[in-house]
């Protein structure tokens, strides 16, 4: 063991016995306040703290988009055109002085410590044998509640100092909502159980990752009747909503004809929002697929122009941004959508539809 | 050069996939350069013969080349995405101006015409038929980068009226195994019909004769050049603005547009003393026609508090990368000091609190103006005179958590003849040139420095 990892086990150890477990629903402000780790010493808040003795863990969670948060170019962008410090508190959320205390410490976004440290303490789901480590063990710990402290929130009122202290009662992201009034609401490890699986771990895999989208939606083709396709998605894996999250993540699904781009068939996935009476946003649409449903379209192939025996593009994209093809000027340096599914299919050799 | 000889379109079926996974998929252009383009200002803005109409899938428009002489020698070249391994071309080509059979007659053709793709610069010769309707050709290269492809003609089908040489049409089908993108061409051909509905929009308020004289140059280009670093630091409240002018002030000087260093250091004044003295007013246009919006020169927005300017050249001629901002008032009246008339106001807001948007008026998405004047007393002489007006745009935009109050501060400054002679935004500053005196000038250039941005300068377009 190396005198850094024993000097954050001891510093975990020394205050112990002094404060009482915390409840999971207060480990995190739901973007009312900043990440308060009391007493840790600052060398102790970082990853790389935590490398010594879990590499493993610590290498997962480096490619995650946890470690992102602060980072992405996505939300970057997004900040830079409205910079609340109540966005800094979910994706910088060690950063106590808004954006100015962001140093490489707060960059790390959603860190090791930021989930399992409180008060000099080892917060998890439970205390293992043998751990050098003072830990409490926090009851919902590994349950969507731990979840829901950053991924289940209301639009925010911004007062006119541009501080946010209260909610509208309009969701702006439903994540954790949507998985418990769905259909797979109480299954054991809830988000985790799909999110936090070995070996992906503490790398968290979700709407950035193609494996777990391409688990989540499916896209199948089928002769409604002829000279028209159907187009089915079916939320078959996620235990949310898909889309989720992010008000401007939606999915497309397009059908086109190669030589006529212009006549591309294009429907959106997602929620549209309006403004609300007092403040923030409301639902206007919401054709958000709701697990184990589908969502289905015809499309007349004679609309998609081309010649007759021309293959039909098929896709499903799920796209991250406002602008699913931002100018350069606008490019948030990284990509801004993601091609869940795509086929090209034979007009004549598409299968009927099931009755 | 690969090939003497036309490849006529024994390829693949459209839609057919190659061992390589390679798919033939149509590409649209928003960006094409020309050897040259007829000029006509009959018709003012629409410049009818511009190379981005021989991609808009319309027979009635069409590319015709302006120079001297039957038109051979003449190219046209359409920039397109990108792709990688590109394999080979298709080009699907309406020779002549289509827009009838008489103007089609009378105009010149395409007889033999080298097709260049770029940057490979495989060449091929073919020759046209001189027919009307669709006619097509095919261009193979060893699988590589693509992203232009020019024509250019060697000789030509001459015309019986005409000597200019014109192209209706051209699609462009390309066989490559980079991913199928139909959101980005369909993207495309939707920006080169906007920028000709706004041109012919454009075109439409010029041409009436009931509208009357445009104090602005009927056709003008927008070039941009790389910014220069802020020379002195941004402070205050309105630092930027400062920056912008300090920089403007010392920016090269070009030929056909003064430094108006009287102006400058009006707006300097007002600036540094926070518009202390400034009579708060109402500004009224006389002139409430709209301000054109074409090829970056357009009216301020609120959206660009966020954005930034529009950027124009994409979607033209790639000769500029962003927008000259006129009043955000956005009518012609604020172009000329007489055409504003202001009324003093008792109970008018600080200019603080205007910028900070923080009024019940400012609870609309589009712009409401508020605006202080700087007035030249009477004289013996002459009667008083506008000088200065800073107006204040301010409005509230949907933004991602909801709605924001939002401004945009403009300073317009007059020279002594009641001509814009200084815009200045929040970080940049523009200085405009006029044509003529009096009831006939025209704007017809303008400087628009913004430090750490590139310099944008308008000229006027003139007939060869």
């Amino acid at each position: 063991m190396t005198p850094r990892r024993w000097g954050l086990v001891v510093a975990l150890l020394c205050v112990a016995a002094a404060a009482p477990a915390p409840q999971v629903s207060a480990l995190f402000s739901r973007g009312l306040a900043p990440v308060d780790l009391g007493a840790t010493p600052d060398a102790d808040r970082t990853a790389a703290a935590c490398a010594t003795c879990h590499a493993d863990i610590s290498a997962e969670w480096a490619r995650s988009r946890h470690h992102l948060a602060w980072t992405n170019g996505i939300f970057q962008r997004e900040y830079r055109r409205q910079p609340l410090d109540w966005c800094v508190r979910c994706h910088a959320p060690l950063a106590t002085g808004g954006a100015a205390s962001v140093g490489p410490v707060e960059a790390e976004g959603v860190s090791c410590a930021v989930c399992h440290v409180r008060d000099g303490r080892m917060v998890a789901a439970r205390a293992r044998e043998g751990s050098p480590h003072d830990t409490v063990a926090v009851a919902g710990f590994d349950s969507a509640a731990l979840c829901e402290g950053c991924h289940q929130f209301a639009f925010p009122v911004v007062n006119e100092d541009s501080t946010v202290t209260r909610y509208t009662e309009h969701p702006m992201q439903d994540t954790v909502a949507e998985f418990r009034a769905g259909a797979h609401a109480g299954t054991p490890r809830e988000c985790l159980g799909c999110h936090g699986n070995t070996p992906a771990g503490h790398r968290f895999p979700g709407g950035h990752d193609l494996a777990a989208v391409q688990h989540a939606a499916a896209l199948d083709v089928c002769a409604a009747r002829p000279g028209e396709l159907r187009l089915r998605v079916t939320n078959v894996g996620a235990g949310h909503n898909l889309p989720t999250g992010d008000l401007h993540r939606h999915f497309q699904v397009r059908a086109w004809r190669s030589t006529a781009p212009t006549a591309l068939f294009e429907a959106f996935i997602g929620r549209a929002f309006e403004p609300a009476p007092d403040a923030g946003k409301q639902v206007r649409v919401d054709t958000s697929i709701p697990p184990l449903q589908s969502a289905t379209w015809e499309v007349k192939l004679r609309a998609l122009g081309g010649a007759a025996d021309e293959p039909v593009n098929v896709e499903l994209r799920y796209v991250y941004t406002a602008d699913e093809e931002p100018t350069a000027r606008n490019a948030p340096g990284e990509p801004t959508y993601l091609v869940v599914h795509e086929q090209r299919v034979d007009p004549a050799k598409v299968p009927a539809c099931p009755r | 050069m690969r090939r003497l000889v036309p490849l006529l379109l024994l390829g693949l079926a459209p839609g057919a996939v190659r061992a390589d996974g390679a798919i033939e998929r149509r590409l649209h252009a928003d960006s094409a350069d020309a050897s040259s383009f007829l000029w006509t200002d009959w018709n003012k803005f629409q410049e009818n013969y511009h190379p981005l109409y021989a991609v808009d899938d319309d027979p009635a428009t069409a590319w015709v080349e302006g120079a001297a002489g039957g038109g051979a020698g003449e190219w046209v070249r359409f920039n397109v995405t990108r792709l990688d391994g590109a394999s080979a071309v298709r080009l699907r080509i309406r020779n002549g101006y289509q827009k009838s059979s008489a103007l089609w007659k009378a105009n010149a053709r395409v007889r033999e015409v080298t097709v260049t793709l770029l940057p490979s610069g495989t060449r091929v010769k073919a020759t046209l038929t001189d027919t009307e309707g669709w006619q097509e050709l095919r261009v193979e290269q060893p699988a590589g980068p693509l992203e232009a492809i020019q024509l250019t003609a060697d000789s030509v089908y001459a015309g019986t009226r005409y000597t200019d040489l014109c192209i209706s049409d051209v699609e462009l089908y390309v066989t490559s195994a980079t991913r199928d993108n139909p959101v980005v061409e369909k993207a495309k051909l939707e920006r080169v019909l906007a920028w000709k509905g706004d041109r012919v929009a454009a075109a439409r308020m010029f041409k009436d004769a009931a509208a009357g004289q445009i104090p602005i140059a009927p056709g003008y280009t927008l070039a941009a050049s790389a910014g220069r670093e802020s020379p002195v630091p941004a402070r205050g409240p309105f630092g930027g603005a400062l920056v912008a002018l300090a920089d403007l002030r010392t920016h090269p000087t070009e030929p056909g547009l003064r430094a108006p260093e009287a102006e400058m250091a009006l707006a300097v004044a007002g600036f540094e003393s926070g518009f202390a003295g400034w009579t708060p007013v109402q500004a009224v246009a006389n002139d409430t026609r709209p301000v054109p919006a074409v090829d970056g020169l357009a009216p301020a927005a609120l959206w660009n508090c966020y954005e930034g300017p529009p950027v124009w050249g994409d979607a033209t001629d790639g000769s500029a990368s962003g927008t000259v901002e006129l009043p955000i008032a956005g009518t012609l009246g604020f172009l000329r000091a007489d055409g504003v008339g202001t009324f003093a106001v008792s109970q008018a807001p600080t200019v603080a609190a205007a910028i900070e948007a923080d009024l019940g008026v400012c609870a609309k998405p589009t712009p409401h103006i508020l605006a202080w004047a700087k007035t030249a007393p009477a004289t013996a002489s002459s009667p008083a005179r506008l000088e200065a007006l800073l107006t204040v745009g301010c409005g509230t935009l949907e933004v991602r958590e909801g709605r924001e109050r939002v401004s945009v501060p403009q300073l317009l400054v007059y020279d002594t003849t009641g001509k814009l002679s200084l815009l200045v935004g929040g970080t940049y500053a523009t200085a405009f040139g006029w044509r003529g005196e009096g009831a006939g000038a025209v704007l017809s250039d303008a400087r628009r420095v913004s430090a750490g941005s590139a310099t944008i300068r308008m000229t006027e377009r003139k007939a060869p």
